[in-house]
């Protein structure tokens, strides 16, 4: 066993005391009085080699894609092509003000046009906006355009059928447009099936919003039935895209009858996760609503590229500017990378992984459901539980392994899922590694629960006591 | 064909295939109708102008040549602000900002392989409570406008009223975001007018306004025009009717110079960080956070992280208080926020620890005193105005006689004057929002002048 890698790193604010080390006489300003202010209590004053170890040796406290294996299902964390970060540090795009005359600006313009136009291609779908900041952000503008066409058309129209298999953000997006949300169970085989919500649609229904392929990696066989339905009853059919990753040009969302999708940019498109964000959101729709988008969106007039609020049903504005341009820049250069004829490849090779993973461990691991799975595996802690081992053990001892744990805990239809996505870009070699590690895990598990259950051993903290940090929250630095 | 994204050999791809016990990867697509299937497939094969894949080289000469097409305007002086700033980022900042660890890394679910995430994001939300002056700070929210949204939902949910009272000095943007995000809810937005000679919120309307049903009022600190609205005023009438206070700062490097927001009576504060080491990248991505007062920490939106310890007693950091948030309280959570902007809360930190204190404070009133040269040397044209008397910080208003004419003339000259307000404002014919930063040196301002004055008083 390694010893810790580091020793813990002081707070910024411990490096240096509060007073600073250099002291400036800064003269008034001609502003009144009241509201100068004349210190920033505990702010420090670090030198610049101070702050660039203090983030560095922070920054060995991290694992990162670029160290291995990260199979977080439905997260997506697939290799990041280093060209797209020096694509979207060419100054001409960095340093553009979001103001700035238009005839000025024609080649972001133009980018922002053609990301689309891909985006239409390989969804089906008739019109995109872009502007969204992350996926959840597009799943509030979904169902802002499902509020808004009901109240256009007078429907009066209050509820969203949402399946237990869905996302968290799912609901509560439904339910910050003003909709009551009504939970759905799935069937048997971990799908939505159409006999069953039959009984939940009504003349409330406004809509349903469905993940495809699902959280357990399942396709929705029934899409078209259930869509009939919902279309049937004068709902829309919304569906959650994060995991499209597992379809390109196996399964356009157009064909299924789906009226508005959002995809994350930053899953299937491989742009960083950045600890957490900078993602990208972007919300295709049907052409019946493209006028209910949000503005402003990119358009073609002529020659000429231009940003257009001109849509008659609008939702309105929803970020201050044109959303994540930065992550757009490097979505649009991972495409073009690609082509269409690629990226066909990397839904092939996301699910071949997948599926290699599920065949070698089922024998270790339980598996919830026997129905095919494409782009992800759910597994679960049901032959652990008996030696007194759960979901959270094995995630923790994974990481002394070398790999960060996968999902965990999710889907919640699932007690104690561990849900594996490999993503495309890992070798076989890293595939078996990980696959070996899972093994060996399992046998630990008979022959010496305690180092699983103790678990991390390697890491600069030991287990980390999260019921405190809730019951006591200290949520900024104190002395 | 050979990706350089996807290392599978054709021969690991057939011994997978056999550990699986199908023949072909297709037949793992199998569980998708055969006539979705079909559709797509026939859907790719139909030539389009984006279907071959490119080398890298090809790719990055494409997207090189799209940003040239940008140069002009890249190149442009630029005193143009509303949100959005041009402010020096210190090399050091994006050297440590590219590292792997925290570019390819994800939301710090696991919190002990992702201390380094954790530790920067709280000393991140520990900057924000002590430049906004509040008790806590979140981990980041989308933008300005979507923090400043999300922060009059909150104070909804706080006080359980549905009155809200929002200045019309207000960033005209974050004003159409709020109306976007209170569409479905019950919610009952009133703007509160300015006072056309100061260009401050105007406190008698405001106070005819305001009644037992506000739940809160929001204002710009400074506001639009860049004036320094008397917050303490406005928040006190607030206040004086239980209603809560939103403070909106869409200029972070303001924090420097004014009294923190938190010392003059808000209870919640909305802000944009992008001045704090952000480049303006035609408007994204930037970084809003919402900071509030300790009583109010449970209605916040969005991810925290809090201080704790290991099972050995060691300082340890973790995301916390999930019970607010989607995963756990779906359709009850405070917000639908999930990814936020975490990279960019690290890129603050950074930004914020190497100016230091001392650095912020002068780089704070350098922004000031050089927007006072300017508006000092404009003064001395002709025929130029200043149609409000309020402070400012580095921000104003001048109404300039054919502005769209000079406008246009000084953009062929090389240079992005502001941004007019006539689209935003339908009586502010003629007027131009001007701001100056740390980045216009003395020189250039007095350039930048002599060329105005060339054209309005040959």
């Amino acid at each position: 066993m390694k010893n810790k890698p580091i020793v813990e790193e002081k707070s910024i604010f411990e490096h240096v005391s509060d007073d600073g080390r250099i002291h400036d006489k800064i003269p008034m300003a001609d502003l009144p009085a009241a509201y100068v202010r004349n210190d920033i209590e505990g702010m420090p004053d670090p030198a610049e080699p101070e702050v660039v170890r203090h983030f560095t040796r922070l920054s060995y406290m991290n694992y990162s894609l670029d160290a291995g294996m990260y199979p977080l299902g439905s997260c997506t964390m697939k290799y990041n092509p280093k060209l797209m970060e020096k694509a979207a540090q060419y100054e001409g795009f960095l340093m553009l003000h979001p103001m700035m005359e238009q005839s000025t600006t024609q080649g972001i313009l133009k980018l922002i046009y053609d990301t689309e136009q891909y985006l239409k291609m390989i969804t089906g779908m008739d019109s995109f906006s872009l502007q969204l900041a992350a996926g959840a952000h597009g799943e509030l503008a979904g169902m802002l355009i499902t509020a808004k066409y009901h109240r256009v058309n007078k429907t009066n129209k209050h509820t969203i059928l949402i399946p237990d298999t869905a996302h968290g953000t799912n609901p509560a997006s439904a339910s910050m447009a003003g909709f009551k949300v009504v939970n759905i169970p799935s069937g048997p085989h971990g799908m939505i099936e159409a006999g069953m919500i039959r009984p939940y649609v009504n003349d409330d229904t406004a809509g349903i919003m469905l993940t495809i392929p699902n959280t357990l990696g399942i396709f929705e066989e029934q899409i078209a039935d259930i869509a009939k339905l919902i279309h049937d009853a004068g709902g829309l059919v919304y569906v959650d895209g994060a995991n499209f990753n597992a379809l390109i040009g196996k399964a356009r969302y157009s064909d299924m009858g789906v009226d508005i999708v959002h995809l994350n940019l930053h899953k299937t498109f491989a742009t960083p996760h950045g600890s957490g964000g900078p993602g990208a959101g972007v919300v295709g729709v049907s052409s019946f609503l493209k006028e209910f988008l949000p503005v402003p969106v990119v358009e073609r007039k002529d020659r000429e590229f231009v940003m257009s609020c001109d849509l008659k049903n609008t939702i309105g504005r929803m970020v201050g500017f044109y959303g994540n341009v930065g992550i757009i820049v490097r979505a649009y250069t991972y495409m073009r990378m690609l082509g269409l004829d690629g990226a066909k490849e990397v839904s092939e090779a996301a699910v071949l992984n997948a599926n290699y993973i599920r065949a070698v461990l089922k024998n270790y691991y339980n598996l919830p459901y026997a129905t095919p799975t494409l782009h992800e595996v759910v597994f679960d802690d049901k032959f652990q539980n008996g030696d007194g081992v759960k979901t959270i053990d094995i995630a923790k001892r994974l990481i002394d392994y070398g790999f960060h744990p996968p999902t965990v805990y999710f889907p919640l239809i699932v007690h104690g899922a561990i849900m594996i996505e490999p993503t495309e870009t890992e070798s076989k070699d890293e595939l078996d590694r990980f696959i070996s590690a899972m093994k060996s895990i399992a046998d630990e598990i008979k022959h010496n629960p305690e180092v699983v259950i103790n678990a991390p051993h390697t890491t600069p903290v030991k287990r980390v006591d999260e019921v405190r940090a809730a019951r006591e929250p200290r949520l900024v630095w104190k002395r | 064909m050979k990706l350089p994204f996807i290392p599978l050999t054709d021969k690991e791809k057939q011994q997978m295939l056999d550990a699986i016990g199908v023949h072909s990867i297709e037949e793992l697509f199998s569980c998708i109708p055969a006539d979705i299937r079909t559709r797509a497939e026939k859907a790719f094969k139909k030539a389009h102008p984006f279907s071959a894949p490119l080398t890298e080289q090809e790719v990055l000469e494409e997207i090189a040549a799209l940003a040239r097409f940008n140069e002009k305007a890249a190149d442009l002086i630029s005193f143009a602000g509303a949100g959005a700033y041009g402010h020096f980022i210190p090399s050091a900042l994006n050297y440590v900002l590219g590292r792997s660890e925290f570019v390819t890394s994800y939301t710090p679910y696991q919190p002990e392989t992702a201390q380094g995430t954790l530790q920067s994001v709280f000393e991140f939300q520990s900057y924000i409570a002590m430049l906004t002056g509040m008790d806590v700070a979140n981990a980041s929210m989308y933008d300005g406008a979507s923090a400043c949204a999300e922060a009059i939902l909150m104070a909804c949910r706080i006080t359980g009223r549905k009155h809200v009272l929002v200045s019309q000095a207000l960033h005209p943007h974050y004003r159409e975001v709020i109306d976007t995000y209170t569409q479905g809810m019950d919610v009952d937005i009133e703007y509160v007018p300015f006072d056309h000679k100061t260009g401050m919120t105007s406190s008698p309307d405001l106070a005819a306004k305001v009644s037992e049903k506000t739940a809160c009022v929001v204002a710009g600190y400074p506001n639009f025009f860049g004036v320094i609205d008397p917050v303490d005023t406005l928040f006190r009438i607030a206040s004086d009717k239980k209603a809560l206070s939103i403070a909106v700062v869409a200029e972070a490097m303001s924090t420097g110079l004014l009294v923190p927001p938190g010392k003059l009576g808000a209870s919640i504060v909305a802000m944009e960080s992008q001045s704090f080491g952000i480049p303006l990248s035609y408007g994204g991505p930037y970084i809003g956070v919402i900071a509030s007062r300790k009583e109010y920490v449970r209605q916040l939106p969005g991810r925290l992280v809090g201080e704790t310890v290991d099972k050995d007693g060691n300082r340890a950091y973790t995301l916390t208080l999930a019970t607010r948030e989607q995963h756990i309280r779906r359709e009850k959570a405070t917000s639908n926020i999930c990814s936020n902007e975490g990279l960019l809360a690290i890129a603050v930190a950074l930004y914020l620890s190497l100016t230091g204190k001392n650095g912020l404070m002068r780089t704070a009133r350098i922004n000031h005193e050089l927007t006072g040269y300017l508006r000092g040397k404009l003064a001395t044209i002709n025929g130029l105005e200043f149609p409000f008397t309020g402070p400012f910080f580095n921000e104003f208003v001048v109404r300039i006689k054919d502005l769209d004419d000079i406008y246009n003339t000084m953009m062929k000259h090389g240079y992005m004057p502001g941004v007019m307000l006539k689209p935003y404002y339908a009586d502010m014919e003629n007027c131009l929002l001007v701001n100056v930063t740390e980045v216009h040196s003395k020189k250039v301002i007095d350039k930048f002048v002599k060329q105005l004055r060339a054209l309005l008083a040959p």
